[in-house]
């Protein structure tokens, strides 16, 4: 799992191509929560948040990765940056492995890398103007001293759909929506070249998330950013999107092209998700496929694949085995032992 | 058709998380009366030597005028003339209690002056200011009178007088005691919340035994620390610190938890990611974000340690003489026994002024906590 | 009372939390006594009322001349067998010493704690079923001034106020101490007894308003807040009397916290005694461990706030087990 073709651009509307080079490359990256019990406080389970996930981004790829709640695609996204500490696994950013760095090492590649956050409310210091909260990035890396730095935050803010005069302004006056932008221009400051957005659009309003999504892709093509998209929202994945991810349970289930996954999913969990997401065309009549029971604990997650416990396919083997992720397609993996399905 | 010039739009300014706090604290009107008594309270403080017609140990040794009474004000005299007065006083025997009585000797009268400086009186200078010396005093009366507006004790001390200079031990006590502690529970608090770990489980141990000590058995333990005959300045400083002792644990527990919880919010990991250093962080971060529970925990810790200290001097084991603190002076009435209190009820005086002190830092503490509170925007 | 999941690990667990807690304040308790000027060993040697016997007995059971730390260590031997040292000053046993004034802080912390739970629960389930009403402002109003006097300021208005009626009014106020001196001393057994307990009654009102006043409040406040949730509200709906959906249903979750904190009660009415137990002349632990202060007693002073803190942890303890058993979610803990 080291090499990404190059990939026809997918079901959105992009037309920047791939460069085919890897940019981030995450070999079974892995995050274990230690549950601690007992009268002396002793390790007693781990909650097993990211369990062995490997994948790989292209320069310029915009790559989504979405699950349900608790199938640690958050967790996932804040360990490739270090925000949360790895407990196993590399991940190769433009060669090397940023898990050994020191603090000092790992603040030059934090400009390389940075995360626009879910909540608009919470991603903000209140007590800091919008001219504070972007320039800090500044700050910390010494960039555009001076005059310079106001000019900056201004193009910044237009850049994102905002007017320069906002920079006066404290994040309590603005909307959800203007400040998901300020968030954006915040991460836009030192020039990243990866850009993890958490669920950028989970707390906003419908009618806004299409403005910010819109925002997003502009910027992507202008920039030539690559994006990590995490969701929980195949329509607004497949629309941004060149490939993607799907986690369960803290483990890949899939990976394919945008417009192949949703044509074409190979495993049982995405076909559950593709029928679930509502088609807004009344005569389409569709089968959904209503999973069964519940998600089960990560932290005593099913033996095997751990999807087996909702899944209709599954046979005896799936208890015994965890299915590789294998490629049987074109830039199409899966995570399952069985062939003679979908 | 007439083209209108559009009137300028006044962009509102915009408003900081302090500037709402401070308009919302304005509208509540126990909050304002809080702040203005304190005021009135801290102005009597700072203009101690002023308002005082005595200095703080004056008395007689050779004309010792023991427990009089409040001396009686006249305004017209005899010739019906109008200005303040007083008469002399003259020792007379109590005929049911055999005890000295003081009566008003009106073959003597001396007006009551304004503004006067006593050049040469010692016991009246003092240092407006802390550097100023003078004995400008806003009222006074000359030998033989005395102007004991709340009577003297057994000394023949002025008790209006020590009042007013008491004022300024009870209320600095409280701020600077408060501000130590704010200091030490800031560090040891922000310590344990950020670095966690052993350091974390020490401190808040440390806190923990502290705190299972009540608190006035604690304080008793601590003065027996330093030798109860010890010098009355040092004795200041000892009971500030062991006030600081006492108080910084609770302090201390509100700032780990607050940097406990602020460390998990989003802007904090942005920060992270940009690249930031763990001082920028707590410095920047962090701690401004403690910075209102510091405010609130000031308001309701100096009025607590205004009535510690006050308790303190109360028993005997603070403030001590020649110094005196409203609590001290409250002593005097405890001293006396349970007869003294019906003999001389104006010993109670300075009580009065500890319930003011601490009710005007309680209304004002509330007020602030409200307008924290963006629940109760009024 | 409830779930399945029985109480006594949650017990058992925070007993042996509070056993280091409370062997590490009394270490540090016998650490700051130490560390008073003044020696012990020599003032007991150079004493010429003690008998050498003694100071030779003294010395072993504590080991004075060994460091402080072995001599925390005697002291604690001493005390888990009920030893609490020698009184300098009485030349007794601490033992001796310790019980009379402990029973006598004692009786106002009990008769307070009837008193609080008496008083706060009526005025706070008035106030919340009448809030805003004059007697709720009142009542808000007589808390802020309760809160912000010093009791021994009050107890001095107070005795001055009894003053002033007994020599108005002729009656006979029981002023100050546990008893009344004029008592003849052959009497029967209730009436002493209702001597102290007149006595004793200004000291315990004046102990407990403080505490009336917040907790009255506190009760009013969580009444309201149960009172105006959903499934109160659902209750009206459905047709219940007032009276029950108040009495039955509210308070019950309301009172919860109040409950609970009934074992922090105990420590901290000893602690608020204090001031007021000087101020009356009632002869309880204050007065005695401050003229242990102004005497150096240190075993007393030791002894005193050993209790004293032991008292504190046990009411802590108490008040969590109550907690445990009515809301079953702590236990798991």
């Amino acid at each position: 799992m080291t090499t990404i073709a190059t990939v026809a651009p997918g079901a959105g509307q992009r037309v920047v191509p791939a460069t085919g080079e890897t940019l981030l490359d995450v070999q079974n990256l892995e995050k274990f929560f230690p549950i601690r019990g007992g009268l002396l406080s002793r390790v007693v389970g781990n909650v097993k948040a990211v369990n062995d996930v490997s994948f790989s981004i292209g320069r310029g790829e915009v790559v989504g990765l979405v699950g349900e709640s608790g199938s640690g695609k958050t967790t996932a996204g804040r360990a490739i940056l270090r925000l949360i500490e790895p407990t196993g696994g590399q991940v190769l950013f433009n060669g090397t492995d940023i898990t050994k760095l020191s603090k000092g090492q790992m603040r030059d590649y934090r400009r390389e890398m940075q995360i626009i956050f879910q909540d608009p409310f919470a991603s903000l210091n209140p007590r800091m103007t919008v001219a504070d909260i972007i320039g800090e990035a500044m700050q910390i890396h010494n960039l555009n001293p001076g005059k310079q730095r106001i000019d900056r935050i201004a193009e910044l803010l237009e850049k994102v759909g905002l007017r320069p005069e906002h920079m006066r302004r404290y994040p309590h006056e603005f909307s959800g929506g203007q400040r998901q932008r300020i968030g954006i221009a915040r991460a836009l400051a030192v020039n990243p070249s990866f850009i993890v957005a958490d669920e950028p659009v989970s707390a906003l309003d419908v009618s806004i998330q299409a403005q910010v999504v819109n925002l997003l892709q502009d910027l992507q093509e202008e920039l030539g950013l690559t994006v990590l998209f995490i969701a929980h929202d195949l329509a607004v994945v497949e629309y941004i999107c060149d490939r993607i991810i799907v986690m369960y349970l803290g483990r890949v289930m899939e990976i394919a092209p945008s417009r192949e996954l949703n044509n074409n999913p190979k495993h049982p969990y995405t076909e559950a998700l593709l029928s679930a997401a509502p088609v807004p065309d009344p005569t389409v009549k569709r089968q959904r496929i209503i999973l069964e029971g519940d998600i089960p604990s990560p932290i005593n997650p099913p033996s095997g694949c751990v999807f087996r416990t909702r899944c209709r396919y599954a046979i005896d083997d799936c208890a015994k085995i965890v299915p590789e992720l294998r490629e049987v397609a074109p830039g199409h993996f899966k995570a399952c032992i069985r062939d003679d399905i979908l | 058709m007439t083209t209108t010039v559009p009137t300028p739009v006044r962009k509102p300014r915009s408003q900081s998380q302090w500037s709402i706090v401070w308009s919302q604290f304005k509208r509540n009107p126990l909050a304002r009366v809080g702040l203005g008594l304190l005021g009135l309270l801290y102005l009597m403080a700072i203009l101690a030597g002023f308002l005082a017609p005595y200095g703080l140990t004056e008395y007689s040794t050779t004309d010792r005028i023991s427990w009089a009474p409040p001396t009686p004000i006249h305004w017209r005299d005899a010739q019906g003339h109008f200005g303040p007065y007083v008469n002399g006083i003259r020792r007379d025997i109590d005929m049911e209690t055999f005890r000295d009585k003081y009566v008003e000797d009106t073959s003597v009268t001396c007006p009551v002056k304004f503004f006067q400086t006593h050049p040469g009186m010692e016991g009246r200078t003092y240092r407006f200011l802390g550097f100023i010396p003078t004995s400008l005093k806003l009222f006074s009366v000359d030998a033989p009178c005395k102007l004991y507006l709340w009577g003297s004790d057994s000394y023949g001390r002025d008790q209006f007088s020590r009042v007013m200079y008491g004022s300024q031990i009870s209320l600095s006590i409280g701020i600077i005691a408060s501000v130590l502690t704010v200091i030490l529970g800031l560090i040891m608090g922000g310590i344990a919340g950020y670095f966690r770990g052993l350091t974390d489980t020490l401190i808040m141990r440390m806190v923990e035994v502290l705190s299972a000590i009540p608190e006035l058995f604690l304080l008793i333990t601590l003065r027996a620390l330093f030798p109860l005959n010890a010098d009355p300045i040092l004795v200041f400083y000892i009971v500030i610190g062991i006030l600081a002792v006492i108080g910084w644990g609770g302090l201390a527990r509100i700032v780990r938890g607050q940097i406990l919880s602020s460390r998990e919010q989003d802007y904090v990991q942005a920060a992270t990611a940009l690249g930031a250093s763990d001082t920028r962080i707590i410095a920047k971060h962090l701690l401004p974000n403690t910075a209102t529970y510091i405010i609130i925990f000031l308001s309701l810790a100096i009025p607590g340690f205004i009535l510690s200290e006050s308790g303190l001097s109360f028993i005997g084991i603070g403030i001590v003489e020649p110094y005196a603190s409203w609590g001290s002076l409250l002593k005097v009435a405890q001293d006396g026994g349970f007869e003294s209190l019906d003999a001389r009820p104006w010993t109670l005086i300075p009580g009065v002024f500890i319930v003011l002190a601490v009710l005007a830092w309680q209304f004002v503490g509330d007020g602030l906590r409200d307008a924290f509170d963006p629940r109760r925007r009024r | 009372m409830l779930s399945e999941v029985s109480v006594l690990p949650y017990i058992f667990r925070r007993i042996l939390q509070f056993i280091p807690t409370f062997l590490l304040a009394t270490l540090l308790a016998f650490f700051i006594v130490q560390l008073a000027p003044g020696d012990f060993l020599s003032q007991l040697k150079e004493n010429p009322s003690v008998r050498p016997e003694t100071v030779e007995r003294l010395r072993k059971e504590f080991g004075l001349d060994q460091p402080i730390i072995v001599q925390y260590f005697y002291w604690l031997k001493n005390f888990v067998m009920g030893n609490l040292g020698q009184s300098f000053q009485y030349k007794r046993p601490v033992n001796e010493v310790l019980p009379g004034p402990f029973m006598n802080s004692l009786i106002l912390v009990i008769i307070g704690t009837v008193l609080h739970f008496a008083v706060s629960i009526p005025v706070g389930v008035y106030s919340a079923v009448r809030p805003y009403s004059t007697a709720d402002k009142t009542f808000t109003f007589l808390s802020y001034i309760f809160l912000g006097i010093p009791s021994f300021f009050f107890a001095l208005l107070v005795i001055w106020g009894m003053l002033k009626l007994q020599q108005n009014f002729g009656w006979d106020m029981p002023l100050g101490n546990k008893t009344s001196s004029k008592l003849p001393t052959d009497i029967s057994w209730w009436r002493s007894a209702w001597d102290v307990f007149i006595h004793a009654l200004a000291p315990t009102i004046i102990l407990v308003l403080r505490g009336i006043s917040s907790e009255s409040r506190f009760i009013r406040g969580q009444l309201l807040e149960v009172l105006g949730q959903d499934y109160v509200r659902t209750a009206r709906a459905k047709g219940v009397a007032e009276n029950q959906v108040v009495y039955k249903h509210a308070l019950r979750t309301a009172l919860i916290p109040t409950i609970a904190g009934l074992g922090g009660l105990l420590p901290a009415l000893i602690g608020g005694a204090g001031f007021i137990e000087v101020v009356f002349n009632w002869p309880g632990l204050t007065p005695l461990q401050l003229t242990a202060l102004g005497n150096q007693d240190i075993y007393i002073l030791q002894a005193v706030t050993a209790v004293a803190t032991l008292l504190y942890l046990v009411g802590n303890l108490l008040s969590d087990v109550l907690l445990s058993v009515i809301d079953p979610r702590i236990r798991y803990h």
